[in-house]
């Protein structure tokens, strides 16, 4: 009996000391979360009083030919983003690894530089970049005597233009980001692989010198090294990353607003959280944005289950 | 098409039947809190009777905006009967502005005295640069108007009495005391081009040698464009002639013509040229260099010695926002950091390679309440601080 | 003691604020850099001249920012008093009653409606009622490079008339280098895809006798031939190689600033901007015109909101009177190039003397009979994007004038049938 009374003694304590974050994430989260699932039920334009129509907007989403080009171009920057984040990263990785080597802080720091900066300000820099007439890009590639490049308003996937050279039309799921989305992919890997290369730095770390020794005892060469015990050793912080990154990269939209506020040429760098603020927040069609975002939301959430369940079984923890 | 044809109408009715040949009968002067309705009407040139000519309004307004006196000048006209009235608001400037010079000292200066237009200054020499010393070293004050009471003349009349200036020259460096009394007349011609004539009494004892007193005449024309707003490019002028009588003979002259292009942005260079020509005996205070300072930026002043000088002067300014961004308009230039390349040609008979001189400086306007600090530092032979306001 | 002191300063400065100023009006306004200034000055000037009222005046971004930002503070009761709003905008907020019906204050000073420009004033009318005073009206001019006419052997005092005279001029604009590469371009009619969507491509249609929509706003005529015959005409300066057809309006303006490109529409409001800015000489005129002359009417609008306490009103009813009055609207006009929205500003002597000062002004107020209003509707910013979209996939040749234009006027039907259902 009295255990019990102290149990729930020691539990008070325990929710006392959690109240303010239950408080603030519940006000700021929760609440605004319940709401919104309330409104994606409804039609609302901020100004008059909400319309209850049922799954209307559920359906009007996933039957909209936009909302699936949006879901498109939000895969091809997922697909684009992820795999070169992830290869670049373990690639510094493994070159600053080595902390004899002079310089190394400084390196470390010029690579993690890209993360700290903020994305609006590396975006206009971008933007900067591949401008069509005062683009270094461009200038360059002038130099070089070829022909300057629209890199911010060509709406053709590159894929499509690589087999434009045989005459052949690709359908428009294989036809691949256009070049502008190219770009803003570009950016998206200029600033993840800093954070990659730290993340993996840290898991490189971790890893004991004594694998390393049994190996070259048994004759391994530096490849099989690096394939045999490096990589599977690091699959933690490749799970690790590959969570964050999908995430981070269903919900990119900063980069995007500011390279091509208008959305890019035909729209082609509409990516779904840049659909989903246009509808909100320029079209007001407030419940229709709220479901695109809980379809969203849904979707990163299966891609997340997913990955646990089937991705974390190939991970070795040491 | 109906509403388009009306409309047409009205324009056209508007362009051209108004202000045809009807004429001004009395103006109502609006804003004026400190300056006279007499000076506005005399620089409005209003004659009663005279006829609407926009010309000429547009010339007035311009005189009015340039004269110093006002921030804002907003013309009406209002009709009665057959004929107008001009209606002319104004909104003034704030009419006191500090004085921060090396000769004068620290002072006033006030553009609007009595409310007649007139600028006076006066100022008390309390300080010397180099080197520092805070003593109380005489006063000075003057009275001028390059409009008198709104009219084309001009005039000035200026007194100074300064004790212990600093002085150096090739051969020896020396304090002096010197009391000027200047006066004189002038007319503009125009809203650009005017000229001033007037005569100087010097009394200047130094340390190492007796009393000189000093009787010149000058004369000055000067041109300056009345309307610069809105101009990618414009020019204005300046020529000075002097000439010592009595028991000092002496002929000086100077010559500053500018030029200002806009780049692109705000971005601008400024183009200057000043020449300084010593005839004769011409006492160490009467002689001509250039700019404001005795000091020729970024140059030994030991080196101006000659008769004939020349200066190039290129001003590359890039103006920035109070926030360093890159400024749009004039109204958001906050700072102007300005690249200041010199040429000078110093020497008179034989001219060498040796005889052209560069210096480059940099400097920075700062837009202030009370008027444009320039702080400045040049390289020549020797680097040197300077420090202007205007 | 020191900070109490301090405390007790601070709090007798604010209580002489309030004592001085016994109405605070909070002013929510769109004017970014170039024309904030002039903005502040005329509202330091009201302050400084109407001691029984002081207004803040807020940047709040570009007009669809001030909508999504309006829209927020009504649901958080946090609004402004008074609001600059885009005359096409309006409406947005009238449909909930959430402005000011400035009926009243109109039968105060009869005189007052009568002197605003006809047709600038029809854009705050909604169903009868006047809803803001029009403040910062524009419209669509055509910009081009005297010096490059200069060089090409043009008249830079005689800009095209025609759309036929614009193409042979544009032609003769466009520089090619040895290689074959164009240099310079005659013509960019770039339009908008983001603030102010498909503002440029209005009067092309216009022009060519075609109407954006019916009366009634039930249905849109962009499919019809007049439309869809401008969309080919437009498509066909990009074919013809006079308009550089791979760039975005943002990249479009700096090359027309960079001297690459010789003319373009542009608004009124940036002229003087344009003056004080461009490395050439600038030259405005009317827009070339075809069947039909017309140029876009666009712009802000000044509103006071309805929540607001009758005191309050009056005096934001004094600010927004005083902002538009002959003299203000004047000196607006000659610091940012907007119109002058007074017909006694029109027609007065300072007008002249601007004029002579900055003559490329001059153009803008002769192009006023011309200038119509943009349609307007609720859900006006989709719309738009759809007929943006629709012109881009022309001019990126997915689709051909006459399918871009049928799907566009398919998808905004849906819309209006659905607003109609509302």
């Amino acid at each position: 009996m009295i255990s019990k009374r102290k149990k729930f003694r020691d539990s008070i304590k325990g929710y006392m000391f959690i109240s303010p974050t239950a408080l603030v994430i519940t006000v700021f989260v929760f609440f605004p979360l319940i709401y919104a699932f309330i409104m994606s039920f409804h039609t609302w334009n901020m100004s008059s009083a909400p319309i209850y129509v049922g799954l209307r907007n559920y359906t009007t989403a996933l039957k909209s030919v936009d909302f699936w080009n949006s879901m498109l171009y939000t895969f091809y920057y997922v697909l684009g983003v992820l795999p070169f984040s992830l290869v670049f990263g373990l690639f510094f990785a493994l070159l600053l690894r080595d902390n004899t080597m002079r310089g190394t802080g400084i390196y470390r720091v010029i690579y993690f530089m890209p993360v700290v900066t903020s994305p609006i300000a590396a975006a206009m820099g971008f933007n900067w970049i591949f401008e069509n007439q005062m683009g270094i890009a461009n200038h360059l590639l002038e130099k070089i005597g070829s022909q300057p490049v629209s890199w911010l308003s060509t709406p053709t996937g590159i894929l499509q233009m690589f087999f434009n050279n045989f005459n052949i039309a690709l359908p428009k799921v294989l036809q691949g980001p256009s070049l502008t989305m190219c770009v803003i992919i570009l950016l998206g890997i200029w600033q993840n692989v800093g954070y990659a290369t730290v993340v993996y730095l840290a898991g490189l770390q971790s890893i004991s010198d004594t694998y390393y020794e049994a190996a070259s005892l048994d004759g391994a060469t530096k490849w099989k090294k690096f394939w045999h015990i490096t990589l599977p050793l690091l699959s933690p912080s490749t799970f690790f990353l590959l969570i964050m990154f999908i995430i981070a990269s269903f919900q990119v939209f900063g980069p995007i607003q500011i390279m091509t506020p208008a959305g890019g040429p035909l729209n082609t760098t509409s990516v779904i959280v840049f659909y989903l603020y246009r509808q909100a927040f320029s079209y007001y069609n407030m419940g229709y944005a709220m479901a695109v975002a809980f379809l969203l939301m849904g979707f990163i959430l299966t891609m997340t289950i997913f990955q646990f369940r089937f991705l974390e079984r190939k991970v070795n923890y040491e | 098409m109906k509403k388009i044809i009306s409309y047409l109408a009205l324009i056209l009715l508007l362009s051209i039947s108004v202000f045809a040949v009807n004429s001004i009968v009395a103006v109502q002067i609006r804003g004026n809190t400190s300056t006279k309705k007499f000076v506005i009407l005399n620089l409005i040139g209003y004659t009663k009777g005279m006829k609407v000519n926009i010309d000429k309004l547009a010339m007035a307004q311009n005189i009015l905006m340039s004269s110093g006196l006002f921030s804002n000048v907003y013309m009406n006209l209002k009709a009665t009967n057959d004929n107008y009235v001009l209606i002319v608001s104004v909104e003034e400037k704030n009419h006191i502005s500090p004085i921060f010079d090396l000769e004068k000292g620290i002072g006033i200066r006030e553009n609007d005295l009595f409310g007649l237009g007139i600028e006076s200054e006066v100022s008390l020499r309390c300080f010397n640069l180099s080197p520092f010393k805070i003593f109380l070293g005489g006063y000075s004050f003057s009275l001028s108007s390059q409009r008198t009471f709104g009219t084309p003349f001009s005039f000035k009349v200026a007194f100074s009495d300064l004790k212990k200036m600093w002085w150096s020259d090739p051969w020896s460096e020396f304090y002096y005391d010197l009391t000027r009394t200047t006066a004189g007349i002038g007319y503009m011609l125009n809203g650009d081009l005017g000229f001033i004539v007037s005569y100087t009494h010097e009394d200047v004892s130094t340390s190492t040698t007796a009393q000189l007193s000093v009787n010149a005449i000058s004369l000055n024309i000067h041109d300056y464009p009345v309307q610069t707003e809105g101009k990618r490019t414009y020019t204005w002028w300046n020529l000075y002639l002097e000439r010592g009588f009595d028991n000092i003979k002496y002929t000086v002259g100077a010559v500053n013509a500018n030029l200002y292009h806009r780049i692109i942005g705000q971005i601008y260079y400024r183009l200057g040229v000043y020449g300084a020509l010593n005839l004769g005996d011409a006492p160490f205070t009467r002689k001509l260099y250039f700019g404001d300072t005795y000091n020729l930026k970024g140059y030994d002043s030991k080196e101006f010695d000659s008769h004939f000088m020349l200066l190039l002067e290129t001003r590359i300014g890039v103006p920035l926002t109070s926030s360093f961004g890159i400024s749009k308009s004039p109204e958001l230039s906050v700072y102007t950091p300005e690249l200041i390349p010199q040429l000078a040609l110093i020497g008179y008979k034989n001219i060498t390679l040796e005889s052209f001189k560069p210096s480059i400086g940099l400097g920075v306007k700062i837009n202030t309440p009370f008027g444009i600090f320039e702080p400045e530092v040049f390289y020549g032979k020797e680097l040197g601080f300077y420090f202007e306001m205007k | 003691m020191k900070r109490s002191c301090f405390v007790i300063f601070v709090t007798l400065l604010f209580v002489a604020t309030f004592m001085f100023a016994n109405v605070r009006l909070v002013f929510w306004h769109s004017m970014a850099d170039y024309q904030k200034p002039a903005l502040d000055k005329l509202v330091s000037e009201f302050n400084s001249t109407h001691p029984d009222i002081h207004v803040v005046a807020i940047y709040e971004g570009n007009y669809d920012q001030t909508v999504t930002k309006l829209k927020a503070a009504f649901l958080s009761k946090n609004t402004p008093d008074i609001v600059q709003l885009n005359i096409e905008h309006l409406r947005i907020f009238t449909a909930n009653r959430q402005l000011l019906d400035l009926s009243r204050f109109i039968s105060e000073t009869p005189s007052l409606k009568s002197d605003f420009v006809d047709s600038f004033w029809k854009t705050v009318v909604i169903n009868g009622k006047p809803y803001a005073l029009p403040f910062n009206i524009s419209c669509l001019m055509l910009f081009y490079n005297k010096d490059l006419f200069e060089k090409a052997g043009l008249d830079p005092n005689k800009p095209p008339r025609t759309w036929k005279e614009m193409e042979e001029m544009a032609k003769k604009l466009t520089v090619h280098a040895p290689n074959g590469r164009t240099i310079q371009y005659g013509l960019f009619w770039g339009v908008s895809g983001e603030d102010t969507a498909f503002y440029q491509f209005e009067p092309l249609i216009w022009q060519n006798g075609g109407k954006i929509f019916n009366s009634s706003m039930t249905k849109c005529l962009v499919d019809q031939p007049q439309a869809v015959g401008a969309l080919k005409r437009w498509k066909s300066w990009f074919d013809k190689g006079i308009s550089p057809a791979n760039m975005t309006l943002q990249e479009g303006i700096q090359a027309f600033m960079m001297g690459k490109i010789a003319m373009g529409p542009m608004t009124s409001g940036g002229i003087r901007y344009a003056l004080d800015n461009l490395p050439w000489d600038l030259g405005v005129a009317m827009l070339p015109s075809h069947k039909a002359t017309v140029t876009t009417l666009g712009g802000g609008s000044l509103a006071i909101l309805s929540n607001i306490s009758p005191e309050k009103q009056e005096a934001a009813w004094e600010f927004i009177k005083w902002m538009t009055n002959t003299k203000n609207t004047l000196y607006w006009y000659e610091n940012t190039g907007y119109l002058p929205v007074r017909k006694s500003a029109l027609n007065s002597l300072q007008i002249r003397l601007i004029w002579k000062k900055f003559p490329q002004l001059k153009p803008a107020v002769e192009a006023i009979p011309y200038a119509r209003p943009r349609p307007v509707n609720v859900d006006i910013i989709e719309i738009r994007h759809i007929l943006f979209n629709a012109i881009e996939e022309v001019r990126h040749r997915v689709k051909t004038p006459e399918k871009a234009f049928k799907d566009a006027a398919k998808k905004v039907d849906k819309i209006l049938e659905l607003e109609g259902s509302k």
